[in-house]
């Protein structure tokens, strides 16, 4: 109910100030004035039948939220306790067979030796399975509760703070059309994807990293992110904002500018103006190719973009960093935060390798080998930013990297 | 505030399905389906733990302390019940194993 009641203050406040006027004493208006607002003003239809822990508005059921709780768990469980015991038998494998697991060793050579091992397997199969369950379950609580989950988000994006602007006639490339991370309908498939992708990633940085319900992870990333050394920060662009964790980020660390979350997918969007609506956060969301940004040249100060590059094509992965570059004004800096590749990428061992096929596999990452192949650093200087990659990294398993064009 | 009329359901695009749920990775189809079916049995076990912690803190608040759960002792129609609510449980986890073919599967 937070949106709702600062939207609803906010507007009670001009119609006080109005009626005020007319009927000379504030007390007495009020509830007048408050009737008067609920009337006139669309209304956000905020389902939250659990209330909110901070930033993090509770699933709407006790049952649902443990579930999620088991999921994060079971990831951890497979993270800290099974992962060192697979990678031991791996190179012990390897090592019966001759081969040296510290060695770049592509998975081609050895995915024969190992993918019969019953502890490597059981991990395989326990991960997917855990990953599949999750799904099933958040897909069938927005299922079973679509009425109301759907007036949430078409009632949202009819209210502010903030702008939705969707494109009905863009053409979703197939690219974007993957089911990433083997999310049920992918971004684009489902109206309730922005729910799922939130809820089950959630989870995955429980596991990961302890927790970022409170956004944590992409507040920090907002706080690294080198300024421009050159003039003011007034406008500020996410690209692949997704559901917005990083917008609503920029606007804490920006609060005077205007700040643009940007994605191909919808229903993301759509989830992501009604968090900000509900939070009270003054971002903007546009519907739109990361490469086809539709702003003017010289637009903004700043341009971020969280886990883009390595979900998207090489080709279109190339089309964004030339579109960055003409959004952004002479000096302005882009601060990508992703999968490190060139010469970050850390040491390719056998069992690295592995690791990269089974993600790309059973995890949908389309794209993570592509990605890790390029060169980060050497295509932005090739498209004409300078490239500094001795920056503090954003977090988690970022690469260090910041573009900035030349002045 | 939205610049278009569309709702939420206007605007689905098909996606590109993966193709995880014809994976087997145990070698056997039916194994990889009897470790699903363990995940999802941790996940709803976990569940009803959960759910006890809570109902135990709330009655613990109402002056139910967890010594006095541990030492209830359920009536004999309770245990009765209690009894079949079990036997009901077991067979629905485990009845299937009586469906089983006579031979071990494979051609």
């Amino acid at each position: 109910m937070l949106g709702r009641r600062i939207f609803l203050d906010r507007a009670l406040k001009l119609m006080m100030s109005t009626t005020t006027l007319v009927a000379g004493s504030a007390n007495a208006a009020k509830p007048q004035a408050a009737e008067a607002v609920e009337s006139l003003v669309p209304a956000f239809v905020d389902y939250d039948p659990r209330g909110s822990v901070g930033r993090l508005e509770r699933l709407g059921e006790l049952d649902l939220e443990s579930k999620m709780n088991f999921h994060a768990g079971f990831l951890r469980f497979l993270a800290k306790e099974i992962r060192p015991v697979i990678e031991e038998r791996f190179n012990d494998i390897l090592d019966d067979h001759g081969l040296d697991g510290s060695k770049d060793i592509p998975a081609e050579k050895t995915l024969a030796l190992v993918k019969d091992d019953p502890v490597i397997s059981m991990r395989q199969r326990s991960w997917l399975s855990n990953q599949q369950v999750m799904y099933n379950a958040l897909e069938s609580e927005f299922a079973e509760n679509e009425e109301v989950y759907l007036k949430e988000l078409d009632s949202a994006s009819k209210v502010g703070p903030g702008r939705l602007e969707l494109n009905p006639k863009l053409k979703i490339p197939d690219f974007a059309r993957h089911e990433i991370h083997i999310q049920p309908g992918g971004y684009v498939g489902s109206p309730f994807a922005g729910y799922i992708n939130y809820f089950s990633v959630n989870n995955f940085y429980d596991a990961l990293i302890g927790a970022n319900y409170q956004d944590q992870l992409q507040m920090g990333i907002a706080k690294k992110l080198p300024r421009p050394k050159t003039g003011k920060v007034l406008r500020v662009l996410d690209l692949g904002c997704g559901t917005g964790r990083v917008t609503f980020a920029l606007k804490q660390q920006f609060p005077d500018a205007e700040i643009w979350g940007l994605d191909v997918a919808a229903p993301m969007l759509r989830f992501a103006h009604m968090r900000g609506v509900d939070l009270g956060i003054d971002v903007n969301f546009r519907q739109a190719l990361a490469s086809k940004t539709g702003f003017p040249s010289g637009f903004f100060d700043v341009v971020t973009a969280n886990i883009l590059f390595h979900e998207t094509s090489g080709r279109e992965a190339k089309a964004v960093m030339r579109e960055t570059k003409r959004v952004l004004r002479p000096g302005g800096v882009f601060y990508p935060t992703d999968l490190p590749n060139g010469k970050q990428l850390p040491k390719r061992t056998a069992f690295a390798n592995f690791g990269q096929w089974i993600d790309h596999k059973i995890n949908n990452e389309r794209w993570r080998v592509v990605w890790e192949e390029m060169d980060f650093a050497k295509s932005l200087k090739r498209v004409g930013f300078e490239v500094d990659e001795t920056v503090e990294a954003g977090g988690f398993i970022y690469g260090k990297i910041l573009a900035t064009k030349p002045v | 505030m939205s610049s278009d009329k569309n709702t939420s359901q206007d605007e689905i695009s098909p996606a590109i399905p993966s193709n995880v749920d014809q994976m087997v990775l145990l070698g056997d189809a039916r194994l990889d389906a009897v470790m699903t079916a363990v995940v999802a049995l941790g996940s709803e076990l976990w569940t009803t733990k959960r759910r006890m912690k809570v109902v135990e803190r709330l009655l613990s608040e109402q002056g139910v302390s967890h010594e006095d759960i541990e030492a209830y002792q359920p009536t004999r129609e309770e245990t009765m019940q209690w009894n079949a609510d079990r036997d009901r449980f077991v067979s629905a986890l485990f009845g299937h194993l009586t469906d089983l073919p006579k031979t071990n599967g494979g051609d």
